[in-house]
């Protein structure tokens, strides 16, 4: 039987964690969870490891991209066959995770991202509604690919993608995005985008908050020129 | 320029090279961080002999104040050292990184063994 590893890159997030916690082991009975508790200074580890959860305590806060690296090299230690990342806000609905699934299966895909506009609607501000737009356009331009929704973090991942990005600095520190979709092109990894959906933040603070969008922008404009100028990497 | 005043400069770079020199020998600053330093130590005492070669190379620029092409010359040899010692902290960025995610990992993995040697 396939092994999947749900792994939730968590910081401060005692008021939503153990909601986020009970929805997934509900939906997905069968799925190991990893909660990676990204230095939160809060209850969220405690909470987490109450829940029943496993829960990788990371030292001080590394962001968000090095949380989820932190899980993918734990999903390679131990032997995981798949890996899903979800956000412990919880915007993502664990009940479409089948529907990552079903499209990994269907398409032979080795990444599925979970995309909120393929269908439905979701509500977002201006700077973030050019910033998707944005990055679709340059994801579409380089891979040729439609991608709707680049900037999400509801993906699942096959042992060599996860592997791929375990390792160094194939994955980014602060926030991936449709840098990492053009690596993994590059890398000749079939990514495709299934239907998700996804809730407004209904408490705490966004991972994209606080961020300035324009210097996000201009600094993913950079990783965007370095993924095309770069060599190959291992 | 006096002397006395080629005497300073230079002065002022030798107690800067000491300086550095013995913050090496009493391993209170790293050999490879050092080096920069001593450059730039190097650079003040040649300072101080600096307008017999600056002056008519001002002269040939078209620059009608000599001293403004020294201060290009330090502030580009200080933005090359700003540039090194931020490749250092981006090393050293990567490298706390990779110890954040083991102490993280064996940190689960000796609580696990800990559970099991409990039951």
């Amino acid at each position: 039987m396939k092994s999947y590893l749900i792994i939730i890159p968590a910081y401060n997030e005692e008021e939503n964690i153990a909601k986020v916690l009970k929805d997934i082991k509900e939906s997905n009975p069968d799925v190991d969870i990893l909660v990676v508790n990204d230095g939160s200074t809060d209850n969220t580890s405690k909470i987490a490891k109450q829940m029943g959860v496993m829960v990788l305590d990371i030292p001080f806060n590394m962001g968000y991209g090095g949380a989820i690296q932190t899980g993918f090299r734990f999903a390679e230690e131990n032997g995981y066959d798949f890996v899903i990342t979800m956000d412990g806000d919880d915007q993502h609905d664990p009940y479409s995770v089948k529907n990552l699934i079903e499209s990994m299966e269907q398409e032979g895909a080795d990444v599925v991202i979970g995309s909120r506009f393929i269908e439905g609607t979701y509500k977002m501000g201006i700077a973030k509604k050019i910033g998707v737009w944005l990055f679709s356009k340059i994801a579409r331009l380089y891979t040729g690919m439609n991608f709707t929704d680049p900037t999400s973090g509801f993906q699942l991942f096959n042992s060599n993608v996860f592997s791929y990005l375990s390792r160094g600095d194939n994955y980014p520190l602060d926030y991936p995005d449709v840098n990492i979709i053009m690596a993994l092109h590059k890398m000749r990894f079939k990514v495709v985008e299934a239907p998700v959906r996804m809730m407004e933040k209904p408490n705490g603070k966004s991972m994209h908050s606080g961020l300035k969008p324009m210097v996000y922008v201009i600094k993913m404009f950079l990783a965007v020129v370095m993924v095309w100028v770069r060599r190959k990497g291992k | 320029m006096h002397l006395g005043i080629r005497l300073i400069i230079f002065g002022l770079g030798l107690i800067l090279s000491i300086i550095i020199f013995e913050l090496v020998r009493r391993k209170k600053f790293r050999e490879e961080l050092s080096l920069i330093w001593f450059i730039v130590g190097f650079a003040i005492m040649a300072s101080s002999v600096a307008d017999l070669i600056v002056d008519p190379i001002a002269k040939k620029l078209g620059i009608g104040y000599p001293p403004a092409l020294v201060f290009v010359w330090v502030i580009f040899l200080l933005i090359l050292a700003l540039l090194y010692f931020s490749t250092v902290i981006s090393d050293l960025k990567g490298k706390i990184k990779e110890l954040g995610q083991k102490i993280a990992l064996m940190e689960f993995e000796q609580n696990e063994k800990h559970k099991k040697d409990g039951d």
